[in-house]
């Protein structure tokens, strides 16, 4: 009887499931670029865009894995960014993109590294224009939180997720900004494109 | 009998002793006899031309002569008086033309000051004493007027004193106003005389005269070269050194000085000058304690007899506080003496008069000059002041204000009755107020005008206008910001009885404010603050009569009350009110316009209407309670657009609300009701007629008692229990329960812009709860409809408070017919009965997000099941997206309709995908539409299962270009 388990052991073993399920990073990637553009159109074509580094909080994350067995990477499909929640707050980022770019174009508003945005200057603004860009500012980052977690639940990921999706996004967001405009960097310090 | 010689001497000398002693005792009688005195009294007055008074005589051992109550006088002018005068005489002094020692006690001088240098001028007896001694004297001196210097308290103890000499007089005087004593030291002859002054007090306070003599030192030492000139006149020229000099107080004065006095030969005529150098006037003289520092001052003045004035030609002082010019005339006639002058201050250093400010002022630094222009009439010992002063480019700087030019002009008046100042006029340039890291408020110009006076040493009665022109301010963090302030107003602030009184009014002309998110132009509301007030200081007491704060389109709101305790732990009791508040301007002003951009909607929507509330606050800030009465009148709230409206809306409530939270459960407390009315909630195809219903708002719970019945859509809504436990702690927390009964579908369905169709709605919701982030529900709403029933349970809303809220629910339908439905929905033609279910229908931005339908046909007997070319070639595009004239040409064209056996799909839509399955499978068909055996039959079989979002768009909006008009009939 001994016997026999030895002999089947190892093919219990081998015949295990592996059942690998990734956070998409790449997929993510490719969606928050394609928001973004749509968001900012031409803006940000003159950034040069830099692949993801190895080693980031962006690489393919995986967070179950069962098995011995080495494990096959099938290509990561899109993650969907589509359905009318996001697709309501991706028209509602968009209808306000003209209004936030010229207060970008100017200084006043700027990308923070979390890639929310933050009032940066505002030197030259009348205070309805101050009221202006804070209102603006405030609406976008409602809106955009509000896109990372529909994002996750809409691909199922879990909610502590949606701080690698923002942190995605935060890089498309610096990726296509526009020359000129105000980034934060990761120490905080406010510098131009 | 012989006598010796020795017994002839002790008998002569006996002889000669008892002679002695009998002419001593004739001498003691006669002195002591009225002979003597009468005697004396006559040949003395002939020999001076004086009239003596002798009180009494006496011989004191041995030969010192005592005259009591002795009293000179001319033409009935007395000129000296002593209680006692004793005359000591030696046989040797005798002998040498000397008195040994002459003592007078309490003796009083009077001297007219013309008979003073005429007496020295004149021939001067020799008689010298060997000591003089006065006790207690007083010595008067007269000028021409009847005007009279006198000195008292005078003790003098002088040796070898000689008249007309050279030998000298000490003087000595005890001076009871300065607590110590002066010296005065007389030498030289009449015509040319020496006079030192010495002035000696006590370092230490003694209440001892003989102990403070005892502890004196120096303070005052002045030399007097007392001459006669040619011309006649009389000059004094002295100089002389202060050190440490106090009188009235502890503060010492030092200084040195210089003093010429001129005195013609008649003496109607005096001039005078005086030069004063001190390292530091003392200013604890003055009415106000000012740091004067050092000063050096000149006096020039004549003194007319004729006249009785003392005009003073200049005086002049220099100080680091500034400079005195002026001069001044002083009417002796008058009594008291009047004085008239004219004062000029000049660069007198503000920063120096900080003694004079009120608290706060005095806690900057300024940097300018002030001056005055001022005339002084009045009795010399309470003069009244009127004048001009003013300042021109001061500086202010301090902890927390500063002010680049500081300006004005203020005329007053002065006196001890009190302090006019009128129409003064205040000009300052970048005002700032606020330390950094705080509030900062500026102002590029602001100008104050003002009345202000005080009665006495009452306190001061301000009434000034002001102006502030560009003012601005802003926190730190640049959220609080406010531009383009021009202000005006004007407050009246007195004090009485420990209160201060604040009373006045501003007007602000424009304003534009960034508060938080909120960002207001006040031009057009010019707002306006009145307030009529008291604080009680010591109490930390603040009542208000009124406190109002009004907008020009929003209306106004009052307060009254008190507020003790202040700063530190304030309580109140306020009753704040308002009569019209108007709900147009207060919703575009403070929420509309500030909260648009990330609301859209908000701009969408108007309200008007007015309010009015009383209110009454109290307690204090960590728990107080607030109750009063509400009301709403004519109060609209719709869309712009016009597509709805609700109103006019009636509200009468009284409330009671209590801060941080709610009181215990009181039974014995009754809750007032109020009631709501709304007159009509109107869309553009519904109208729903006046809704009416008790309210309560008490103990921080709102509920309505009573069912809201709400007559809708031919049918009829009831709201129950509809309750927020409590709105101040949790006000998410509400609950209803709802019913409703024979609702039309086809008004609800109208105005919700669906496909219009018949039948009705009913149903029972018995309770909504806020569970986490959503709003759920139990029960279950029916439609009637179609000739079946949809029952809708499980109805959420999640996020009902955000932008982006979806609504969840879950359908089964039972019955349904489809010749009605397919119709309605302009599909085509198909009969039979539908039943299945829609789980897990999610409605967001007014579409589906996601749903997992079931939905197929069921037999019924009696219904026929067949469908139309047209449904058929519906169902194709919307499976396929492609036509199916195609597929169902040829012989199938003979046909309008097709028998099927079952007919239905299962779908489920999830992020934009809609999986698309038939009723029926097989062999990895799935089949739409399974057609019956008889024919003519057709089946329709998808394979395409998945259909995005916008490619089932695409084909809905084929499918709707083919059809007929949305509105049709079933």
């Amino acid at each position: 009887m001994f016997k026999k388990f030895l002999l089947v052991f190892p093919l219990v073993l081998a015949a295990c499931v592996t059942v690998n399920i990734y956070f998409p990073a790449a997929a993510v990637q490719r969606a928050a670029d394609r928001i973004v553009e749509e968001t900012w159109g031409d803006q940000g074509k003159g950034g040069a865009k830099e692949p993801p580094k190895s080693g980031s909080l962006m690489r393919e994350t995986r967070y179950v894995s069962i098995g011995f067995v080495s494990e096959a990477h099938a290509q990561q499909p899109d993650v969907n960014v589509s359905n009318p929640a996001i697709r309501g707050l991706r028209e509602s980022i968009k209808a306000r993109s003209g209004s936030l770019i010229s207060f970008m174009d100017k200084g006043n508003a700027g990308i923070g590294r979390d890639g929310l945005l933050a009032v940066h200057n505002t030197d030259g603004l009348n205070l309805k224009e101050r009221s202006e860009v804070q209102q603006l500012v405030e609406a976008e980052n409602r809106d955009r939180e509000n896109l990372y977690a529909e994002i996750a639940k809409a691909n199922n990921f879990p909610r502590e997720r949606v701080g690698d999706i923002k942190a995605i996004f935060a890089r498309s967001w610096t990726d296509q900004a526009k020359p000129g405009w105000w980034i934060q960097d990761a120490q905080g310090n406010w510098k131009k494109k | 009998m012989k006598i010796s010689a020795r017994k002839v001497f002790v008998t002569a000398g006996a002889a000669f002793l008892l002679l002695l002693v009998l002419c001593y005792a004739a001498l003691h009688i006669v002195v002591r006899s009225d002979w003597l005195r009468v005697r004396l009294q006559s040949e003395l007055g002939q020999r001076t031309g004086q009239e003596l008074q002798i009180g009494g005589l006496r011989l004191d051992p041995w030969l010192t002569f005592v005259v009591s109550a002795i009293s000179v006088s001319r033409d009935g002018r007395a000129l000296f008086q002593a209680n006692e005068v004793a005359c000591a005489l030696g046989p040797i002094d005798i002998l040498q033309g000397r008195i040994r020692s002459l003592s007078l006690h309490k003796p009083v001088v009077r001297v007219p000051l013309r008979e003073f240098f005429k007496t020295s001028g004149g021939a001067s007896p020799q008689i010298s004493f060997g000591a003089l001694n006065i006790e207690d004297g007083e010595f008067v001196l007269e000028t021409e007027g009847g005007q009279a210097v006198a000195l008292r308290s005078l003790f003098l103890s002088a040796k070898d004193v000689s008249l007309g000499g050279t030998a000298g007089l000490q003087l000595r005087a005890y001076l009871p106003q300065l607590g110590g004593t002066a010296s005065l030291s007389l030498s030289g002859r009449a015509t040319a005389m020496q006079a030192k002054i010495v002035i000696a007090q006590a370092e230490g306070k003694s209440k001892s005269r003989i102990l403070e003599r005892a502890g004196e030192k120096p303070v005052f030492d002045a030399r007097f070269q007392v001459s006669m000139k040619e011309t006649g006149k009389y000059e004094f020229n002295g100089s002389g050194n202060i050190d440490g000099l106090r009188w009235g107080g502890n503060e010492a004065f030092t200084g040195k000085f210089t003093s010429l006095l001129e005195l013609d030969a008649k003496l109607q005529n005096a001039l005078f000058s005086l030069d004063l150098e001190t390292p530091g006037f003392p200013s604890g003289r003055l009415p106000v304690s000012l740091a004067v520092g050092a000063v050096k001052a000149q006096v020039n003045a004549h003194y007319s007899a004729a006249a009785k004035t003392l005009a003073v030609k200049q005086i002049k002082a220099i100080s680091a506080l500034g400079t005195l010019e002026g001069q001044a005339a002083v009417s002796l006639a008058e009594t008291p003496a009047r004085i008239t002058g004219d004062v000029r201050l000049r660069d007198v250093a503000i920063d120096s008069l900080k003694p004079l400010m009120p608290d706060p002022l005095r806690r900057s630094t300024y940097n300018g000059k002030i001056a005055a222009d001022f005339k002084l009439t009045g009795p010399y010992n309470d003069p009244a002041a009127s004048g001009l002063a003013w300042s021109d480019g001061a500086k202010v700087t301090g902890e927390k204000l500063s002010l680049s030019s500081l300006s004005f002009k203020a005329p007053f008046q002065w006196s001890s009755a009190g302090l006019k100042i009128k129409a003064a006029e205040l000009r300052g340039k970048e005002l700032s107020f606020g330390k950094k890291g705080e509030m900062q408020i500026k102002a590029d110009r602001v100008s104050v005008t003002s009345d202000a006076g005080k009665a006495g040493p009452g306190p001061m009665e301000i009434a000034a206008g002001f102006d502030i022109a560009d003012g601005r301010f802003a926190n730190p963090e640049g959220t609080r910001i406010g531009e383009h302030l021009n202000a005006k107003g004007r407050l009246i602030v007195s004090q009485r009885d420990g209160e201060t009184f604040v009373k006045g009014e501003a007007r602000t002309e424009s304003l534009e404010m960034l508060w938080g998110s909120f960002f207001g132009d006040f031009k057009e509301q010019k707002p306006a603050i009145e307030v009529d007030g008291r604080y009680r200081a010591a109490a930390g007491e603040l009542t208000l009569d009124k406190l109002r704060i009004s907008l020009a389109s929003a209306g106004s709101v009052e307060i009254k009350g008190r507020i003790q305790h202040l700063p530190d732990d304030p309580t109140f009791n306020l009753e704040v009110r308002s009569d019209d508040l108007r709900h147009a301007g207060f919703y575009d002003f403070f929420i509309k316009d500030t909260f648009k951009i990330g609301y859209p909607i908000l701009g969408q929507i108007g309200a008007t209407g007015r309010s009015s509330f009383t209110l009454s606050a109290q307690g204090a800030l960590g728990s107080f309670t607030v109750d009063g009465n509400l009301r709403l009148a004519e109060s609209v709230i719709q869309e712009k657009a016009g597509s709805w409206r609700v109103g006019p809306i009636g509200l009468d409530l009284p409330l009671k609300l209590r801060f941080p939270e709610a009181a215990k459960e009181s039974s014995n407390e009754t809750a007032p009701v109020g009631k709501l009315t709304i007159q009509q909630i109107q869309t553009q195809s519904t109208k729903i007629p006046a809704i009416s219903a008790p309210i309560v708002l008490w103990n921080n719970s709102l509920r309505f008692p009573d069912p809201i019945q709400v007559p809708l859509f031919g049918g009829a809504g009831s709201i129950e229990d509809l309750a927020w436990r409590d709105i101040i702690g949790a006000p998410r927390d509400m609950g209803l329960s709802l019913r409703l009964d024979g609702l039309r579908l086809s008004d609800l369905t109208e105005t919700l812009g669906w496909y219009r169709f018949n039948g009705t709605l009913s149903g029972s919701i018995p309770g909504v709860r806020w569970v986490g982030e959503s709003l759920k529900s139990d029960g279950t709403i029916t439609l009637d409809a179609f000739g079946g029933k949809i029952a809708v349970r499980g109805m959420e809303i999640e996020q009902p408070l955000s932008p982006g809220r979806s609504i969840k629910m879950t359908a089964k339908l039972d019955g349904l017919n489809l010749e009605q439905a397919s119709e309605t929905f302009q599909f085509g033609h198909i009969s039979g009965v539908l039943a299945g279910a829609i789980d897990g229908l999610v409605l967001s931005q007014g579409q589906a997000a996601a749903f997992d339908a079931d939905l197929h046909t069921v037999e019924k007997s009696g219904v026929g099941q067949r469908i139309s070319v047209e449904a058929l070639n519906n169902l194709t595009v919307i499976s396929s997206g492609n036509d199916g004239g195609s597929v169902l040409g040829g012989i199938a064209s003979f046909f309008d309709s097709f028998r099927y056996s079952k007919l239905g799909f299962k779908a489920a839509l999830k992020n934009d995908i809609l999986l698309l399955r038939g009723v029926e499978g097989s062999e990895g068909k799935e089949y739409l539409v399974v057609g019956s055996w008889l024919p003519p039959t057709v089946n329709i079989v998808s394979y395409t299962q998945e259909i995005s979002f916008s490619e089932l768009l695409r084909r809905l909006e084929r499918i709707q270009k083919t059809g007929g008009a949305q509105s049709a009939q079933p």
